[in-house]
């Protein structure tokens, strides 16, 4: 089982990652938009694992649930946009619900 | 002087993290983008312990692994989003130490590099020699051998070892297994499955001996007549 972010990171990490977390968002966005359909499950795979790093769980479950319909057997390109569909609509909001960087609350 | 960790991922947002975590806590930190570099690095700077992605572009975490393994023992820490169990077994048959699996607590994987270098800076000031049957361990050294035949362990195959004949005539639990190996525990239990499958199939292919007989519930006992010639 996966082990979960502590949110209790000394102040200096703490701030390095919620630092980083827009960015990383805006990234993130990028890269499911333009993916190809056939590299999608490995890249979704690795970026869930940055995310979750970075806490940012909901972007991280988010990216795996497409990489979850990627995998899948009889997946057809339609299902595949649809998940890639509500993927993006997740991380867009969950970039707009981001705290400013100087915030110590987590939201994602 | 504090210890080297050489991180080696191609992630450079993983890698900016980690290394920020582990110089935060005292180390200093060597980094490498890819396997060549990670492993240019290795000779280069003679790392303490190593934290290698097994995702790696060009050249996998595995087969750095290896190459590694091939020239030394400094205990590897791997980053894995891999949770499945088949991908635990082939990085400790690669020769890993110790796994940290994606997503993770930058604090959890700084705790897993000290216990991990606790117990390789521990073992060798504490334990001497140990006989059991066909078996024998030299801590000191580093050596383990069955029926006369050098045993290649990792540094966790050789530790499990070291307790299981310790204890020859009892069953070590598995929680005094994660104690003493592993310290301060924060993930699953089963790692000490998978490690104790590892050094079972590595006696009984150099030697035929069955060892570390599992006892449901409780934990293994290395399975040797200690008497036995």
């Amino acid at each position: 089982m996966p082990s979960r972010p502590h949110p209790d990171e000394n102040p200096a990490m703490q701030a390095f990652i919620t630092g980083k977390q827009a960015d990383l968002l805006a990234r993130a966005i990028a890269v499911v938009r333009d993916c190809a359909d056939a590299d999608l499950a490995p890249t979704m795979h690795r970026l869930a694992g940055t995310l979750g790093t970075y806490q940012l769980l909901l972007a991280h479950d988010a990216c795996r649930d497409l990489e979850s319909v990627a995998l899948k057997a009889g997946s057809t390109t339609a299902d595949i946009a649809t998940a890639r569909a509500d993927t993006l609509a997740r991380l867009e909001q969950i970039a707009e619900d981001l705290p400013s960087p100087d915030g110590s609350e987590l939201t994602a | 002087m504090s210890e080297t960790v050489l991180v080696i991922d191609d992630d450079s947002d993983l890698r900016a993290l980690v290394t920020l975590a582990l110089t935060e806590s005292g180390y200093r930190v060597v980094e490498a983008a890819d396997g060549p570099t990670g492993i240019s690095q290795y000779h280069g700077h003679q790392p303490d312990l190593v934290v290698l992605d097994i995702g790696l572009g060009s050249m996998d975490g595995l087969e750095v692994c290896r190459q590694l393994r091939a020239v030394g023992t400094t205990p590897i820490v791997f980053l894995t989003s891999r949770a499945e169990e088949v991908d635990q077994l082939v990085g400790f048959a690669a020769g890993a130490d110790d796994y940290v699996t994606k997503p993770f607590s930058p604090r959890l994987l700084v705790a897993r590099v000290g216990s991990v270098l606790r117990r390789g800076s521990g073992a060798e000031e504490e334990r001497t020699r140990f006989e059991v049957g066909p078996l024998t361990i030299d801590a000191e050294s580093r050596v383990a051998t069955a029926d006369g035949v050098e045993l290649d362990l990792t540094r966790t195959e050789f530790d499990l070892l070291t307790i299981l004949m310790e204890n020859p005539r009892r069953v070590v639990t598995r929680d005094m297994l994660l104690e003493r190996v592993w310290g301060s525990w924060y993930g699953d239990d089963h790692v000490v499955e998978v490690h104790m499958s590892r050094l079972r199939s590595k006696v009984k292919a150099a030697s035929g001996l069955r060892i570390g007989v599992a006892v449901r519930g409780v934990g293994y006992k290395l399975g040797i007549d200690p008497a036995s010639p």
